[in-house]
């Protein structure tokens, strides 16, 4: 009920100190100092019968002067479950050995292989300094720094903005490096080599590898007429260092009879170079918004992606909105992405069953409804509905694997809240 | 430039109103050259948004005859401003409202004009008939724009940032009882100023600021008298009639005089509930019945 009035209360005084503030070309009012702009968010999800999580997350930006200010982050993800472990589905059960090399787990005949002590509590911190330089020129610095009990990465980023005079263009650089270590339970698996039964000691190359990452973004936006902004990236992504998942194994299947012989640990390439475009356009109709997005995706492991995006956002009320919202995905398999492969297969090179490098398709719906922004303050909350389908019976499936459910589906449920308020 | 205690006042004659400048400090020259870039800059926008000159862009738009125009940078940021007012107001706060001022003459005088007068106008009026694609504007033929409603206060607030960037003096810009400050006077004074009595036409309350803007709407001398009732000059572009039961001035604060000016006007628009609204806007303001 507060918030209710709070938002009933100065909404024309809101609406017209912006409104003001752009006829003045003046920078937004001040707000008072040591005021925190604080947004906080839950997401809960949950893929059927896979992984559940939380994700908290915490943030929050106060004015340092009329032209700069700070932003504090926090993020806390908690993740339970059971996860794929890569293992083609059998005709008979299997058994597999932990990452510890201490315990085991099973798949029944016919099941997807998935590791049920899969769980994972990440937090993660981050600040950044904004200024305004010029009217039209402001720049970002930040930092960040993220924990995983086998996990760390930390990483610093920058982002330019630069309006032209009349405000209805934007041009943006940025930047951002990071640096990432993981040291897995058990160690870093020899690549290629055969997983152990359990209580026998495990192929180990070392304890820890690393891997560094370093993003550009360079975009454009542009107001066309008072009711059409059209934007425009391209990014670039290069990694070098330790890409595998080492909890990811590849099944080796009898070339005659699809039976599985062996499991193998996956290997991934060293270097990693991601190009994207993303293009997307918002228009105002008289009581709808349109935000229309594409991107497309493209890298040196043969991953293609595409996606579009649409959403409709519904203001016939000035405080409230619904958004209904739709997505579609499409990849394409990495080239050294295989389902399993037969013991007359050479064993050498990248090799990966890791389903996120497969080809697969994904569909998102869901619906958002929101309590507009007034003094900082607002509400939202979306639901949506995720399904990843791939093919379930490929090409390749050599004798009983013709049978079995060769890419089950994943479906999932998210519910996202969102909370911004002035503190 | 006259001394006023420890303020300079510079005085000048923009938009109709006497104005004036007050600087807070400094030598006779340097609080000169403030006043006069005050006054050029009232003067400016005096000259390039007036609808009684036949030199400028409102000119150019009134008399397209139906032709887009476009606009520059300021003239865009202008109609960008009006058109987030008019909605606003639900339609209410309308620059095309203009035309409506050939049928009332607001003198104080009694002429009431014809109601067929009036709807013979009305088609004429009406932002939601123009076609805005910054930095295009089609006007439909016949229809008129005028930033009266605007334009002393944006020049008020234009005036202020250019004191405000040329010099760290403090200074208060009044354009006509519409003022803006630019900062803090040195002493721990407040900028004082008056406001009008509307009913004995004189100053009666003085208000302080120490920092921000203060704008005033009312019809001291612009109404029309007929059998008791007195019509305002605020027009209600839906009907063509005065709003009535509103106060005869408003004055708000608000950080920019712009926004106070415009708080003051949409408060005027809702007639007898103009106090209920500022209320429910939570802002500073002082109504004179």
């Amino acid at each position: 009920m507060r918030l209710q009035l709070s938002i009933r209360r100065r909404r024309v005084t809101t609406a017209l100190a912006s409104a003001s503030g752009a006829l003045l070309a003046s920078p937004a009012p001040v707000t008072a100092a040591h005021e925190w702009d604080v947004e906080a968010a839950s997401l809960i999800f949950t893929e059927f019968e896979k992984v559940s999580g939380t994700e908290l997350t915490l943030s929050g930006r106060t004015p340092l002067s009329t032209d700069s200010g700070l932003t504090l982050g926090a993020v806390l993800d908690v993740l339970i479950g059971a996860s794929p472990n890569g293992a083609t589905p059998s005709d008979v059960p299997q058994t597999f050995t932990t990452p510890s090399g201490f315990d085991s787990y099973r798949a029944g005949a016919g099941e997807e292989p998935l590791d049920d002590t899969y769980q994972d509590n990440r937090l993660e911190l981050s600040a950044a300094w904004d200024r305004r330089y010029t009217r039209t020129l402001n720049g970002l610095f930040g930092g960040r720094v993220s924990m995983e009990f086998d996990y760390m990465s930390i990483g610093a980023n920058t982002r330019w903005g630069i309006d032209n005079d009349s405000r209805d263009t934007l041009w943006s650089v940025a930047g951002a490096v990071s640096h990432d270590r993981i040291h897995p339970v058990g160690g870093i698996p020899v690549p290629l080599a055969s997983m152990q039964p359990q209580d026998t000691p495990q192929p180990r190359a070392s304890a820890a590898k690393t891997k560094n990452v370093l993003d550009a973004l360079f975009g454009v936006s542009q107001v066309l007429g008072a009711r059409t902004v059209a934007q425009f990236n391209y990014s670039q992504t290069y990694s070098d260092g330790y890409h595998a998942d080492p909890y990811k194994l590849v099944s080796v299947v009898a070339a005659g009879t699809g039976r599985t012989l062996d499991y193998v640990y996956e290997q991934r390439p060293e270097k990693r170079t991601v190009h994207g475009v993303f293009s997307g356009v918002k228009h105002r109709f008289d009581e709808l918004v349109l935000d229309l997005g594409a991107r497309y995706t493209t890298d040196d492991w043969g991953v293609t992606s595409t996606t579009l995006d649409l959403r409709v956002r519904s203001t016939a009320s000035d405080r409230t909105f619904w958004e209904p919202h739709l997505r579609w995905y499409t990849q394409s398999a990495a080239d050294f992405f295989r389902q399993s492969i037969t013991d007359v297969a050479p064993l050498r090179g990248a090799l990966s069953a890791d389903r996120r490098l497969a080809a697969f398709d994904a569909v998102t719906l869901g619906v958002k409804y929101g309590e507009n922004a007034v003094e900082g303050e607002a509400f939202a909350v979306s639901v949506e509905y995720y399904h990843q389908f791939g093919d379930d019976s490929p090409a390749d499936a050599v004798g009983v694997q013709r049978g079995l459910d060769l890419f089950p589906e994943t479906r999932a449920i998210l519910v996202l809240v969102t909370n911004s308020f002035v503190w | 430039m006259i001394r006023r205690g420890p303020l300079w006042c510079g005085q000048f004659r923009a938009m109709a109103s006497p104005c004036e400048v007050l600087i807070d400090g400094a030598g006779r020259r340097a609080a000169s050259e403030l006043a006069q870039t005050a006054a050029r800059e009232a003067w400016r926008i005096e000259c390039t948004f007036s609808r009684y000159r036949d030199d400028n862009i409102v000119h150019r738009i009134n008399n397209a005859g139906g032709a887009s125009v476009e606009v520059d940078t300021e003239t865009a940021r202008l109609l960008d401003f009006a058109d987030q007012c008019y909605r606003l107001s639900d339609g209410r706060f309308d620059i095309t409202s203009g035309v409506l001022r050939r049928a009332w003459r607001f003198d104080g005088g009694r002429a009431v004009p014809d109601p067929g007068e009036i709807a013979q106008l009305l088609p004429r009026v009406g932002w939601d008939k123009a076609l805005w694609d910054n930095p295009r504007l089609v006007l439909p033929a016949g229809m008129e724009i005028d930033f009266g409603g605007i334009g002393k206060e944006y020049a008020v607030d234009s005036a202020q940032q250019l004191l405000a960037t040329h010099s760290e003096l403090p200074a208060l810009v009044n354009l006509g009882g519409d003022l803006a400050v630019t900062r803090n006077r040195r002493s721990a004074d407040a900028w004082r100023a008056g406001v009008e009595d509307p009913a004995r036409g004189g100053a009666t309350g003085a208000i302080t600021l120490q920092q921000g803007a203060l704008a005033t709407s009312g019809d001291t001398h612009r109404y029309v008298l007929k059998d008791g009732v007195r019509y305002g000059h605020i027009l209600d572009p839906h009907t063509g009639w005065p709003v009535t039961g509103a106060p005869r001035s408003v004055t708000v604060a608000a950080p920019n005089c712009t926004q106070a000016g415009m708080l003051a006007t949409f408060s005027l628009l809702q007639g007898a509930e103009a106090e209920r609204f500022l209320q429910a806007e939570g802002v500073a303001y002082w109504c004179q019945r």
